[in-house]
């Protein structure tokens, strides 16, 4: 590899971590849900969630 | 007439007498016959600077030695004193006498190779030669005409030191000084009958090999000590007018072409050379025979140095004046203008084939004891024979620039393999990297401290509660609404709960106040302890933690469901959530460490493959052994 490539990736790689910690970028199990009910703060028994967990024996999303 | 008060000696050019002053009276001792034919440029009455002093040659000294006639030329310089300028096959070196040099051991007792202390310094015994006096002319600071055989020990100090024992006294004379470049002395009035510039001698003899009748050329006059004859490779006397056959058959090989045709003139390293000899040589290793080529190049002024060739490797090879500082250890080395040269090879390299001519006698089957160091691009080679022991400095020069240097016709083969003084392709790109890493490795640790010192990582909710199903209690609940400031980053939800050999599970939702967004997640805390067989054992933790990345500014809240397993449905436990914003992480610094970390570490991989096939062809190969010490490369 050249020296001028690695510089490249080397900053491209050095930006991205920056950029990703600056806005709390990351891997995650989290299932984003877009309009959620009004009702749930009323009813918190009522809400379903969304995400389904397979690191385990559980299967969500009722 | 003397041109130097302080000469005691000259002789007449014209009639030959030799002349010695007693202060003002002149005694004819003696006469001397024809000077010897000489390819030395310098003669009487040239002139030049050593150490920025002025000098004029005086007088000489001829002397006759298996390797032909060499001069020491009798100088003398502007503040009136004299010394000497040895003038060997054109290697050169200036010399003073030393006034008194203790007492230095009989001849016989050095042997070549031997480390002694003369004057206060340290030397290596270079050579024991035993000389004819051939003649002299000019004038000289002693009286020197009547001599026969002389014993000198040639001493070389570090870097360009040199020294002399000359036994023609007794005692014996101790000459100390250095070796010279004839380009470093400034010589004007040389003789110009010898060279018309460059290596092209205008003397050449031209003769015919008595074996085949095929024309012989002697391309550097009376340098010449044997020639091969290129027609039928009989060797001959070049110093015999009849070119009397000193060995009729070559039979170790085949007949060998030379890649680089004798007579071929070519630059090398700026200077103009011509390929005088040929020679193959070979090593057995192991039962293996390996051969190389080597081609003699000659340069008038600057004397002889090598081209050697071995599966398409080339080497620039010069004789190195000095001697190399030898050390030993587990891996012996030497060292030669401050560069550290590591033990490669041992063994005993057998001359197989010759053609051209050569300033020794050469034979097929002649051997000495080489010993090669590396340091690649370097190598030097020390070969030892009973009266001499020589260092050679080589030099790996591509093929490509070999051909370009004596514009061969068709290109030359490409390398094969791995040769000792290779320099590494890799090796350059590894450490570039590494240094490029270094400022990439230093940029992201300021990034994360930075990072942990002004990030928020601000608490901004935190909440007690029990958990008791058996009093109806179904779990499910949301907090109060709080703020996420700042700008889009990240979100931690941590549980710390009171479960032992417990576990509960807890569906947890971070809801935008408005309904815009939300994010669910489901977290198992698990926590087992106990004994097994005498044994404490431990799973799992009663607190657990999710990071909810880019979450945007607003006003939010969590929804919460903790369930339990079956068993303990019913007993009660209490855990605490707590919510902090914009929490540095090390991690993705340290994952971005490995990522950068990965080319350098793949570039010395590469580089350490290649050392390790270099090695392998050594008396040193690496092993995957660790109690082996050759491995420490």
């Amino acid at each position: 590899m050249s020296k001028a490539l690695y510089v490249i990736i080397g900053v491209i790689v050095i930006a991205g971590t920056a950029a990703a910690e600056w806005r709390g970028w990351g891997p995650s199990a989290v299932t984003e849900v877009k309009d959620v009910p009004r009702t749930v703060r009323n009813n918190p028994g009522s809400y379903r969630p969304h995400y389904t967990y397979f690191g385990s024996s559980y299967r969500r999303g009722k | 007439m003397f041109r130097w008060s302080g000469a005691v000696q000259t002789s007449c050019p014209a009639c030959g007498s030799v002349l010695v002053r007693h202060d003002l009276d002149l005694e004819r001792v003696g006469t001397v016959g024809d000077v010897p034919p000489s390819m030395s440029r310098i003669q009487l009455g040239t002139e030049g600077t050593y150490n920025r002093m002025p000098f004029v040659v005086v007088g000489r000294i001829i002397y006759e030695y298996e390797r032909g006639h060499w001069s020491e030329w009798h100088i003398r310089l502007a503040d009136s004193s004299s010394a000497w300028l040895s003038d060997a096959q054109t290697e050169y070196a200036i010399t003073k006498q030393v006034d008194s040099p203790g007492a230095l051991p009989t001849a016989d007792s050095y042997r070549p190779g031997q480390s002694v202390a003369v004057h206060g310094e340290q030397y290596a015994v270079g050579s024991i030669t035993h000389a004819l006096y051939s003649g002299v002319e000019g004038e000289l600071p002693f009286e020197y005409w009547n001599k026969l055989q002389v014993a000198f020990v040639d001493l070389k100090g570090t870097g360009n030191g040199f020294a002399t024992v000359d036994f023609s006294e007794t005692p014996p004379l101790l000459f100390t000084g250095e070796y010279v470049s004839f380009d470093d002395l400034h010589l004007t009035n040389l003789r110009d009958d010898i060279i018309g510039g460059g290596p092209r001698a205008t003397n050449v003899k031209g003769l015919n090999c008595p074996q085949c009748g095929a024309p012989i050329e002697l391309r550097t006059g009376s340098l010449a000590l044997s020639v091969a004859c290129p027609s039928c490779a009989a060797i001959l006397d070049a110093q015999d007018p009849n070119l009397a056959v000193l060995q009729q058959h070559q039979q170790r090989t085949g007949r060998v072409t030379p890649q680089i045709p004798l007579g071929t003139t070519g630059t090398l390293g700026g200077e103009p050379v011509q390929v005088i000899g040929f020679q193959v040589r070979g090593i057995t290793v192991s039962g293996m025979e390996y051969r190389w080529r080597e081609y003699l190049l000659w340069n008038a002024e600057r004397g002889f140095r090598y081209l050697t060739e071995y599966d398409g490797h080339w080497n620039d090879v010069s004789v190195v004046k000095g001697a190399p500082k030898e050390s030993g250890g587990r891996l012996p080395s030497v060292e030669y203008n401050g560069e550290q040269f590591k033990h490669f090879q041992s063994a005993v390299a057998t001359t197989q084939f010759a053609l051209g001519e050569f300033p020794w006698q050469v034979r097929t089957g002649d051997h000495v004891d080489a010993d090669d160091y590396v340091s690649p691009p370097h190598m030097l080679s020390r070969e030892a024979t009973p009266d001499e022991v020589t260092w050679s400095l080589s030099t790996y020069t591509a093929p490509e620039r070999i051909a370009e240097s004596f514009k061969l016709a068709a290109p030359l083969p490409a390398p094969r393999g791995i040769f000792a003084n290779q320099p590494n392709p890799k090796a350059g790109v590894a450490r570039t990297l590494k240094r490029a890493f270094s400022i990439f490795a230093f940029t992201l640790i300021a990034l994360m401290v930075a990072r942990f010192v002004f990030a928020r990582n601000e608490q901004v909710f935190t909440q007690v509660r029990q958990y008791s199903p058996a009093s109806g209690d179904t779990g499910a609940f949301v907090t109060r609404v709080f703020t996420l400031g700042g700008r889009t980053s990240n979100a931690e939800i941590r549980i710390d709960t009171d479960l032992s050999n417990a576990w509960a599970y807890f569906n947890l939702a971070l809801l935008a106040e408005d309904g815009s967004v939300g994010y669910d997640v489901g977290r198992e805390v698990s926590n087992y302890r106990g004994i097994d067989d005498g044994e404490a054992w431990h799973e799992g933790s009663p607190n657990d933690k999710v990071v909810l990345p880019s979450v945007p500014p607003g006003q939010y809240y969590l929804r919460v469901e903790p369930e339990r397993d079956l068993g303990d449905v019913n007993t009660p436990f209490s855990y605490t959530l707590a919510v902090r914003r914009d929490v540095p992480r090390a991690w993705p610094f340290l994952i971005a460490l490995v990522i950068l970390a990965v080319p350098v570490a793949f570039s010395y991989f590469r580089e350490l493959t290649f050392e390790y096939g270099r090695w392998q062809e050594s008396d040193h190969p690496w092993t995957t052994s660790s109690n082996d010490d050759d491995d420490d490369e």
